[in-house]
């Protein structure tokens, strides 16, 4: 009877053992799907920030704003993404009011999943100004 | 003998809810570890941005002062932009405060930040030195950089004529560099000085001026005109950042 109380325990144990393991292993499924997730949109986020500063390197994102070369800048962007990628860039001007009448981006939005970054861009010409400019991105899912 | 069963099992569901408790303590502390890791890797990715567009945005200030002090503006104006970005930074982030430090270079070449030295000698320098302290804060940690950044326009000058009498060919080489490496420029506009102290007279077409564009940032120039002895020659330039300099030489005789 001792015997059979032990062995009874240990099955037990056994049990909760593999119901732990199944507990870990469906519950590691989501942060798992989630970071999967965000791992994309980083990548995106990242690829924002680069073209963002890439096109400020040499000053050319304040030239092109100064002189509101809309379609110019549209064609710099675009040539520093893949073409999979969709952009909408919008400049704002120092009171968060957009100062681009005509949309720079590379056609409708292509996915729901949008990532946006921010780049604060002065000017290098003697009128000083400072920019705001959100370059939105997306891939198709 | 009841009892002891009682005590088994009680052991048993013991042994069970311990085992639990264990595997969530490591289930948390392994998502813990894959959402600090997760974080890190984003907290890095944005700071390595802000610093670079901080950076990006201090040199175009720089630039844009430096050619509105060049070209007549007054020398505060370097400082009062630098204190418009510091601000618009420090307002934009909204999970991280970026506060931007800055102090003009004050010496014996410098003043607010901004030298201008177009004496006579062969050469000009335009330049704007300041340096920056940069801390990004975030919930629970707070990064620093420190750097000096430094907005250069140089112009090196030198002439020799030919010719004998008052009739002379002169030939100027023009060099110009941004930040020490070699630059174009917007414009050049040249004078010369036929006596000492007297009038700069600007060459024109009618000197018969020749520029020819090494594409490397040196410009032969060459013209011909009717002076003294002593023949003084004045390169004016604007780089392609619209930045001024300018600078002075005695041409000598070959």
């Amino acid at each position: 009877m001792r015997l059979f109380n032990d062995n009874k325990g240990q099955i037990r144990i056994i049990e909760a053992f593999f119901a732990s393991i199944l507990l870990l292993s469906s519950l590691t499924l989501i942060p798992s799907d989630t970071h999967v997730e965000d791992s994309n949109s980083q990548a995106l986020r990242s690829t924002a920030q680069q073209t963002l500063t890439t096109l400020d390197n040499d000053g050319t994102l304040s030239r092109l704003i100064e002189n509101r070369s809309w379609t110019a800048l549209r064609k710099c962007v675009q040539s520093l993404l893949s073409p999979a990628v969709w952009f909408n860039l919008t400049i704002f001007d120092e009171n968060m009011n957009p100062i681009n009448q005509v949309p720079i981006c590379n056609g409708g939005l292509i996915s729901e999943r949008v990532v946006a970054t921010e780049y604060v861009c002065a000017s290098s010409n003697r009128d000083y100004k400072i920019y705001v400019a959100r370059l939105q991105l997306s891939v198709v899912s | 003998m009841k009892r002891k069963r009682a005590n088994s099992s009680n052991s048993g569901q013991a042994l069970i809810i311990t085992s639990l408790i264990i595997t969530m303590l490591l289930l948390s502390t392994a998502y813990h570890i894959i959402e600090m890791k997760r974080n890190t890797t984003r907290n890095e990715t944005t700071t390595n941005y802000i610093f670079t567009a901080t950076r990006l945005n201090t040199i175009n200030t720089m630039v844009s002062a430096l050619a509105d002090v060049s070209n007549g503006g007054e020398r505060d104006v370097l400082t009062a932009n630098l204190g418009k970005l510091a601000l618009a930074l420090r307002d934009h982030y909204y999970d991280t405060q970026c506060d931007l430090l800055f102090v003009p270079l004050d010496s014996s070449l410098y003043q607010d930040g901004i030298r201008m030295s177009w004496e006579s000698g062969g050469s000009g320098i335009s330049s704007a030195c300041v340096s920056f302290l940069m801390n990004l804060s975030e919930f629970s940690t707070s990064y620093n950089s420190g750097y000096e950044a430094n907005v250069t326009t140089t112009l090196t000058i030198n002439g020799v004529y030919t010719g004998s009498g008052g009739q002379k060919g002169v030939n100027v080489t023009c060099s110009i560099y941004n930040e020490e490496e070699p630059a174009l420029a917007n414009g050049i506009t040249l004078f010369y000085q036929d006596e000492t102290e007297g009038q700069w007279i600007m060459v024109s077409s009618s000197n018969d001026l020749n520029v020819i564009d090494c594409g490397n940032g040196t410009y032969l120039m060459s013209f011909n005109v009717y002076a003294q002895n002593v023949l003084n020659v004045s390169a004016h330039v604007q780089d392609l950042r619209d930045i001024f300099v300018m600078a002075n030489t005695t041409c000598t005789f070959i």
